[in-house]
């Protein structure tokens, strides 16, 4: 059983190492709180390809009824998407405007509707995006 | 989320002391094997010399089932210089605290509460936003800042009088002068972001020498000053044909009380199928264009991640 925790732990490990660099380089273990994350639909409404840092901006429609626009980015860039065989017409198909997905999103610290996309799903259930 | 990276990093450091991560690493995986193949290098034979190739920190970037290389990796907080800081003279000292990383760990967070040991510019970060990190704007990393990225890999490649690196993050290259040349004393000309440099062999290790640095770039991530009088010595090293080793010195009184050497990085060799991507091969083009990166990312994500209203 202690043997498995271990080969667990160091499992654990090397995933997380795979995700670290990425907040590092970005900062966003600063800009963003980790610890916090939530599952939400959305509409796109931008998606940005681009260097080093690609954008998406999508809408939220609260309990009231009102739409909210929020801004964020992504834990990866176009180098390594591309090397995990997101180009970008596969990449701007996928979530091209008015595109409805689920978005696991973690909060700005400073608040608004500002947050980092730490997956992308897509209708039919599918990792895009962040996934390889 | 964040516990458990940093409670990773520390475990993966263990590993990596305990020797066990240098043997997964010496393990011949796909990408390995063709880059060996590719210049008919039969294991356990290679040139000291062969450091032409691309390199990279995380060969699991370009080949998922490449071995990790925990000793690859760095010590909690980013990837820096080194954690072994010396001393800042005055001088030093101002210009350290004038610099305003948004990299590392939040001063009030738990990763840099449970890292006391780290130096204080790996346990300052702000969100990027309210930094003034001169990369963020794409002004130019410079040397030795841009040795340090991850995963982005670097070339080099070695012709008779000079060596060339190209970075794919910045789409950058210097030049290193192995022609016999060697550093003025003193520099009358334009500060260089990526300053003047000469090379040679000493044995199998190839050692850069370089001077004349633009004094507004940052030594890395954390924002560790450097002055226009920075000398920094680089030590190429192969260990085998596949893992290129790299240990960098600075030496600059004005800002640091003694030299300040880093921890060895340890390089993958990127074989070339594993860099085709989108039907090209070879290193991206990497650049940081403000019409991007200004105009558009910090406009409308990062500035207001950190609370910045628009004007």
């Amino acid at each position: 059983m202690k043997a498995y925790k271990s080969i667990a732990a160091v499992l654990l490990a090397f995933v997380s190492l795979q995700v670290a660099p990425a907040m590092a380089h970005h900062g966003s273990n600063i800009s963003y709180d980790l610890s916090k994350s939530w599952e939400q639909k959305a509409t796109i409404t931008k998606f940005g390809y681009i260097n080093p840092h690609p954008i998406v901006l999508f809408d939220v429609t609260n309990k009231k009824g009102e739409v909210e626009h929020w801004h964020s980015e992504i834990v990866t860039n176009p180098s390594r998407m591309i090397r995990s065989g997101w180009g970008k017409i596969r990449s701007e198909a996928a979530l091209k405007p008015g595109t409805v997905v689920t978005l696991t999103l973690s909060p700005a610290k400073a608040g608004g509707f500002s947050a980092l996309i730490t997956k992308i799903t897509n209708d039919k259930g599918e990792e895009i995006i962040t996934g390889n | 989320m964040q516990g458990k990276v940093s409670s990773a990093v520390a475990l993966i450091t263990a590993v990596g002391l305990l020797g066990i991560g240098a043997g997964a690493c010496t393990q011949e995986g796909k990408g390995t094997q063709e880059g060996a193949a590719a210049t008919g290098v039969e294991a356990g034979k290679f040139d000291p010399k062969d450091i032409s190739g691309v390199w990279t920190r995380n060969p699991q970037s370009f080949n998922k089932d490449a071995p990790p290389c925990p000793e690859c990796r760095e010590p909690p907080g980013g990837y820096g210089f080194g954690v072994d800081v010396p001393p800042f003279t005055p001088e030093g000292q101002k210009r350290f605290d004038a610099n305003i990383t948004g990299k590392g760990f939040a001063p009030d967070s738990k990763e840099a509460l449970a890292n006391p040991q780290l130096h204080i510019g790996r346990r300052r970060g702000v969100p990027p936003g309210l930094a003034n990190d001169p990369q963020a704007t794409c002004n130019p990393d410079g040397i030795p800042r841009l040795l340090l990225m991850t995963p982005a890999p670097y070339e080099i490649l070695v012709t008779p009088e000079r060596v060339f690196q190209f970075f794919e993050w910045t789409w950058a290259h210097r030049e290193i002068w192995t022609d016999g040349r060697v550093l003025p004393e003193q520099l009358d000309y334009v500060p260089r972001w990526f300053g003047y440099s000469t090379g040679k062999w000493e044995g199998d290790t190839f050692v850069v020498e370089s001077f004349g640095f633009d004094d507004r770039s940052w030594i890395d991530i954390f924002g560790y000053p450097h002055s226009d009088q920075m000398r920094v010595t680089e030590r190429y090293k192969l260990r085998d044909h596949d893992t290129l080793e790299l240990q960098i010195t600075v030496n600059d009184p004005v800002i640091y009380t003694k030299p300040w050497v880093s921890e060895v990085k340890v390089n993958k060799r990127v074989a070339k199928a594993d860099l085709a991507a989108g039907g090209w091969s070879g290193l991206q083009e990497d650049v940081c264009a403000p019409l991007d990166e200004v105009d558009i990312f910090n406009k409308l994500v990062r500035d207001k991640a950190a609370g910045i209203k628009a004007e």
